[in-house]
């Protein structure tokens, strides 16, 4: 006999089909319900200098990532928003048969709160990364003609390039700092931002000079707008759909106020920016660009799209331009991340390739000391990483790096360029080719090594003189 | 690509095998999602899609769906609540158990659960459930649907419509007890 139980269970199977449609809660808000985390954004934040350009930059500089996390709802005080936008069909008590089918503008407008709704519910693709980050010894190197080691163990990493000279670097306040240490003296050579998506900070990539900071992210915590479906509206020929400037302009209060802007700048923001949006049927994509022109903001356009093809991969990226005369910034500064054949894998992502592409100003002082020479260098990088963490005990990574800086100083020009290959390919032989040219000089090291995840066992104590030298340097920045 | 249902109806209508790949990708993930509510198992769950696809395939024509989203839904729904059954019997799994059962015991209270119903008892039933729902508030009607239909968990209606575990709890209850009265007011006693 039957379990009596299932009978009662089946008999709201078979209640009127809009009844059923009206309950359905999106799976990836389901998801999110369950998970209650909000997901982190990538926000490209190229100026540094200054925090009131930086956090312009912020504003303008979201990925297409960044928009559609944004967009998400985070939950409706009484209705969501599909039931809240969409209308309900008339029905007529006798037979479902009767109800007036969903129109196919109406499934258009669903497609697109669905495509959105699920895309706030996927992770960064950046943070493919943070599987290459961590504690790890890179030994064995052959076929070389330095003897060169690296190992990273908390914070600190020692790379030894050859007999004489050992590299230290420290992770501090957002960057890693190298100082060469020769003959117990310490010279700095430098620092890299490094990517705030990644958990553990710095990455193998970051670790050998690979500068991943156009991926800079800001978390963008809190509320989002709301997207409902009378923010929609679908083209008579059904191919887009286009979202209202209300929507667009609840998005950028949001996003100053995650910033911190005040009432009045926002106010300012909102009544300057030029802003689009669009979801192309076809092609299963969303594009949003946005443009603002202020003497004191600068010139600002961004466009970022974000697509799901026909494999379930995504594709997405994000332009950014800015520029500021009045802040002496006079060339553009450029970034480009595009996020292509993403697989994600129950929302995190497990594969895909990530291009990088920025310009831009690296000028520096040659001292500390006031009146120190000024030296003009605009850095171009251009890299691509192909990441693959699908098998999570064997992570592998193609990346392919190369770094243009041009610099100026009293009338004299050159250029450094490094080149950088590494190609991770089984859970411990790795394979990395280094090629740095300045002016005429090349400098070419090829190598194939034996990279370890894990904290290493050793690690010599960092010299008194290269922290010296990293607290030295890290003061006059700030000053 | 997005179709309209009523394309697809007619790629179904022409037998035309493109017909299950459009509907496998704008309906997949609602299907995986409906069983996965049942189940809790990827791999039965993914079956029981392959299953609905195929029986929406032997259902179109004759069938002209006004809502297949709706219709294909319940098939998944009827398949996953069979294969939960099969399973049930066959591994005893007290983890599963828990969940679907609590929804049964609950919905216990006010519909019921006699097998010797005739299927025109049943079918008046059906009216009348759909007709009580239709009469409550957008709220409560959702809750219970979205409880009882799609088996969401009390936590993620509760994180979704704004309220606590406990108010949901509580509206579903009175829900219930509403429901029943209503149908022992048309004759239909436990």
């Amino acid at each position: 006999m039957m379990n009596t139980r299932y009978i009662a269970y089946e008999q709201i199977g078979h209640i009127r089909d809009h009844l059923i449609l009206e309950a359905e809660i999106p799976q990836s808000r389901i998801q999110r319900c369950v998970h209650r985390k909000r997901l982190k954004n990538s926000v490209s934040r190229i100026v540094q200098s200054n925090w009131f350009v930086a956090a312009v930059c912020a504003v303008v500089s979201l990925s297409v990532v960044a928009w559609i996390v944004s967009m998400g709802q985070e939950g409706p005080a009484v209705f969501p928003p599909l039931a809240e936008s969409i209308e309900e069909p008339d029905v007529p008590s006798e037979t479902v048969t009767e109800m007036a089918p969903i129109s196919e503008e109406e499934q258009i407008k669903q497609r697109v709160l669905d495509f959105m709704a699920e895309s706030n519910a996927q992770k960064d693709p950046s943070e493919l990364f943070a599987h290459f980050a961590g504690d790890f010894s890179v030994t064995d190197f052959n076929d070389t003609n330095d003897k060169i080691m690296a190992i990273r163990r908390k914070g600190a990493v020692m790379k030894v390039t050859a007999p004489h000279i050992t590299y230290y670097g420290v992770e501090a306040a957002g960057a890693i700092y190298y100082a060469a240490y020769i003959d117990s003296e310490a010279d700095m050579v430098g620092h890299l931002p490094l990517n705030g998506d990644v958990p553990e900070k710095s990455t193998i990539f970051t670790v050998f000079g690979m500068d991943t900071s156009v991926l800079y992210g800001a978390e963008a915590e809190g509320e989002s707008a709301p997207l409902t479906a009378d923010m929609l509206t679908v083209s008579e020929d059904k191919k887009t759909c286009l979202f209202s400037h209300a929507y667009l302009d609840e998005l950028t209060k949001e996003l100053c106020s995650s910033l911190g802007f005040t009432d009045e700048l926002t106010r300012d923001v909102l009544e300057k920016y030029q802003a689009g949006g669009v979801y192309s049927v076809e092609e299963n994509k969303v594009t949003f660009t946005i443009e603002l022109s202020d003497t004191v903001l600068g010139e600002i356009y961004q466009s970022t799209s974000y697509a799901v093809d026909a494999d379930g991969q995504v594709q997405a990226s994000t332009h950014m331009r800015y520029s500021n005369p009045s802040l002496g910034i006079e060339t553009p500064i450029e970034s480009q991340i595009q996020y292509k054949d993403i697989v994600y894998r129950d929302g995190t992502p497990i594969s895909g390739t990530i291009q990088l592409s920025s310009i831009q100003d690296a000028s520096y002082y040659e001292g500390s000391y006031q009146g120190a020479p000024y030296i003009t260098a605009v850095k171009t990088v251009v890299a691509q990483y192909e990441l693959d963490v699908s098998d999570g005990d064997t992570p592998k990574a193609t990346a392919r790096y190369e770094s243009r800086m041009e610099e100026s100083y009293q009338g004299e020009a050159w250029s450094i360029i490094t080149e950088i290959d590494m190609k991770i390919n089984r859970s411990t032989t790795r394979a990395f080719s280094f090629e740095h040219k300045m002016g005429g000089e090349t400098i070419t090291a090829m190598k194939a090594g034996k990279l370890t995840f894990g904290t290493p066992a050793a690690f010599g104590k960092v010299p008194q003189k290269v922290t010296d030298a990293i607290t030295d340097y890290i003061l006059k920045q700030e000053f | 690509m997005i179709l309209s249902d009523e394309k697809i109806i007619e790629l179904f209508w022409r037998r035309d095998e493109n017909a299950l790949k459009m509907t496998a990708e704008q309906y997949g993930r609602y299907c995986t999602s409906i069983s996965m509510g049942i189940l809790h198992d990827s791999w039965d769950a993914e079956e029981c899609v392959n299953d609905a696809y195929l029986r929406l395939w032997n259902s179109i024509p004759p069938a002209r769906p006004p809502a297949l989203r709706a219709f294909l839904g319940r098939i998944v729904r009827n398949l996953s609540l069979d294969r939960y059954r099969r399973n049930h019997r066959a591994r005893r799994d007290r983890d599963q158990e828990v969940s679907l059962e609590e929804l049964m015991d609950e919905l216990g209270d006010c519909l019921p659960a006699d097998d010797e119903t005739s299927c025109t008892e049943l079918d008046a039933l059906h009216e009348h459930l759909s007709d009580y729902l239709e009469q409550e508030t957008p709220l409560n009607r959702k809750l219970f649907v979205g409880r009882y239909w799609y088996n969401y968990s009390l936590s993620v209606l509760a994180s979704y419509y704004g309220l606590t575990e406990g108010a949901v709890d509580i509206r579903l209850r009175r829900t219930r007890a509403r429901l029943r009265a209503y149908l022992e007011e048309r004759g239909i006693g436990l």
